[in-house]
């Protein structure tokens, strides 16, 4: 079979699969959207393979990538139909992320359809717009959520999509220009990171903490470059720390807590850097000098109720990333990162997506006590009024009650439930917000 | 033992003893009773290649075939379905489903709870089964037994008022080690186990 046969043949492949896939109720609610978008695809992909020469090597050779591309896009709906992911969680994450992602679309260009799946893998959490639009007949993109296949119910944690949105947003031209001079600007513009030979002199510095030194060592053998920072390596790393103050900026605390929980997981000592990404124990700093410019470092004195003091205390005492200044993890002084956070913030809201705000603590007691109940905690009135008066509560503050009755744990007081117990009332809880908040969008009519 | 009066169920919950979370609306609460709504999983019955219920696959797990028979029984029986709000279920006729409740329920020592349909839903041919009665102490999801009794499909949606649960107060509280289930904490329904407690009759011969 020569290739432009096989081609048309696989076409045909495509569209089967693409059929055996409505066996299954997948993407709730878009089926049908699904369905036609890559109907549409293959279609188009078909007519322009047909009149290609067979001899033309290089038109078919870009026809394989779409088609593989479009195949595997096929079977990742395919795989969505199984609901390895938490669907309320999933909504309020596409309530936050879609303004941002799809801020750019044209006037005329329909709305992408979301795709949602899982993976296996601990760190395959992923957001994105379909960017790569390339020769084919488009209708709608496709925007898409990737959750951990093991982590289905573990919601506190899914707050590190904060950082996944940071990326997604850095795929748009649009706002891959303003990030990167708005707030990556002010990173770049003073300290120890001013370029890739300031950054490989600070990389390099003798005093640098043990761990630090050690991994030169251990690279420099086999691997100079490991130790030296080039152009790639440095905007990398600065799309990182964009990334992070993204997700702090989006989830508020329980980012700081997802973000420590499973980066220390990849990396115990915190000090280990990569190609694409800088030590954890500066995304920590710089996260820190965040916190403060957002004043969240003087939340706890705001709390009156004792344990619930002892919870945020106990919280900010694992989360922060306070340090005495000069520190070798200190790359960022505190005004430019206030600068960096200011800036972001201001992208957002033209953006139309809700920056996380510190809740009072008339918000966030009761949903501590919800959990130390054993009750899902959510705007629900378990007063005994007979008329109800549920509030309309911030999914985000959900989260961070949960990560403060999870911090007990570290400490070893309390009886609270076990980390995935606790993520599933979180989730339950999640569920049930989502309930009320319909509620209290409409007449009441919808579910009464 | 005597049913719990509407200003009765709410003094419980005021007093924090007995927790029934969300109640979305006043119309909810009845003269003896709560609505319980649906919520968003659905565990289907489904014959398939390896599905039955045969109580001695369940009571042999720990012999020649280890663990994956016990597994396997459990799981190859169901398919998992989840929806969000706005998206329907069809419960065709004959089909058994597990759902639960989207209400978290809380009781204290001296209450339980019996579970039944709501007349409206049961007059469409709606039966939620058998496990209707709710121990003192349970806390967690409601799992319901829904079985399409009539000729037609019914059409479920997360979030619709299906089923209500009344309270009755008893004579004594029930003491700390009698109020454990294997189904305490559910958030979701699970498989039963219909060999727990029997597994005497049900040894394969060696």
């Amino acid at each position: 079979m020569i290739p432009k046969e096989f081609l048309l043949h696989e076409c045909e492949n495509v569209r089967s699969t693409l059929k055996d896939v409505l066996r299954h109720d997948y993407a709730a609610g878009s089926s049908r959207d699904f369905y036609n978008e890559f109907s549409r695809r293959i279609n188009s992909l078909e007519s322009f393979i047909q009149p290609v020469d067979s001899t033309d090597v290089s038109a078919l050779g870009m026809f394989a990538v779409e088609l593989s591309r479009l195949s595997s896009l096929v079977h990742h709906m395919e795989r969505s139909h199984a609901g390895e992911f938490p669907w309320p969680f999933t909504e309020y994450l596409q309530d936050l992320a879609t303004p941002l992602c799809t801020e750019h679309l044209a006037e005329n260009e329909g709305q992408p359809i979301i795709r949602v799946y899982a993976e296996g893998g601990l760190f395959s959490y992923q957001i994105n717009l379909e960017d790569d639009l390339s020769v084919l007949d488009v209708g709608r993109r496709i925007f898409t959520i990737v959750f951990p296949r093991t982590l289905k119910h573990h919601v506190l944690l899914h707050a590190i999509f904060g950082h996944e949105i940071g990326h997604a947003a850095w795929t748009i031209p649009q706002h891959q220009s303003d990030l990167g001079n708005r707030v990556l600007g002010p990173l770049k513009g003073t300290g120890r990171l001013t370029s890739t030979s300031e950054a490989t002199r600070w990389l390099q510095d003798a005093n640098a903490p043990a761990p630090v030194v050690d991994l030169r060592n251990q690279y420099n053998q086999y691997d100079p470059s490991y130790s030296q920072i080039d152009h790639s390596k440095y905007e990398l790393w600065f799309q990182e720390f964009m990334c992070d103050l993204m997700g702090l900026v989006t989830f508020g605390g329980s980012f700081l807590a997802a973000h420590q929980t499973l980066l220390l997981a990849l990396d115990p000592t915190g000090y280990q850097w990569g190609p694409s990404h800088p030590p954890y124990a500066c995304r920590k700093a710089m996260l820190w000098h965040a916190c403060r410019h957002l004043n969240w470092d003087q939340f706890p004195a705001t709390v009156k109720d004792p344990k619930l003091r002892a919870d945020v205390d106990a919280f900010v005492g694992s989360y922060s990333g306070s340090m005495p200044p000069g520190h070798w993890e200190d790359v960022f002084t505190q005004q430019q990162v206030a600068d960096a956070v200011d800036a972001l913030i201001s992208i957002l809201n033209g953006a139309g997506t809700p920056c996380f705000v510190m809740p009072d603590e008339t918000t966030l007691l009761p949903l501590v006590q919800m959990l130390d109940g054993q009750i899902p905690p959510c705007g629900s009135d378990l007063s005994g009024a007979e008329a109800p008066a549920n509030r309309v509560v911030d999914f985000r503050h959900i989260l961070m009650a949960g990560w403060l009755v999870a911090e007990r744990a570290n400490r070893g007081t309390g009886t609270q439930p076990d980390f995935l117990q606790l993520n599933k009332l979180c989730e339950m809880g999640l569920l049930q917000q989502r309930a009320i908040d319909l509620c209290q969008s409409s007449t009441g009519e919808v579910l009464s | 033992m005597s049913a719990l009066v509407k200003s009765s169920i709410l003094k419980s919950i005021a007093d924090k003893q007995l927790a029934v979370s969300p109640i979305l609306s006043a119309g909810q609460i009845g003269a003896s009773s709560i609505d319980l709504r649906l919520g968003n999983v659905f565990l289907m019955v489904r014959a398939r290649g390896l599905s039955d219920v045969d109580p001695v696959r369940f009571a042999n797990a720990d012999s020649t075939s280890g663990d994956h028979a016990l597994q396997q029984a459990k799981r190859q029986k169901h398919e998992r379905y989840e929806a969000p709000f706005g998206e329907k279920f069809l419960l065709h006729p004959g089909m058994l489903a597990l759902v639960p409740t989207l209400e978290w329920v809380k009781l204290p020592a001296n209450l339980q709870g019996i579970v039944t349909a709501r007349s409206s839903w049961a007059r469409e041919g709606l039966s939620i089964a058998t496990a209707s009665l709710i121990h003192p102490g349970y806390k967690g999801v409601i799992t319901l037994e829904l079985a399409n009794l009539g000729q037609i499909p019914l059409t479920l949606y997360p979030g619709l008022r299906i089923a209500q649960i009344a309270f009755y107060s008893l004579t004594k509280r029930a003491r700390e080690k009698e109020m454990t289930s294997r189904f305490n904490m559910a958030f979701e329904p699970v498989e039963g186990d219909v060999a727990r407690g029997d597994e005497v009759f049900l040894k394969r011969k060696k």
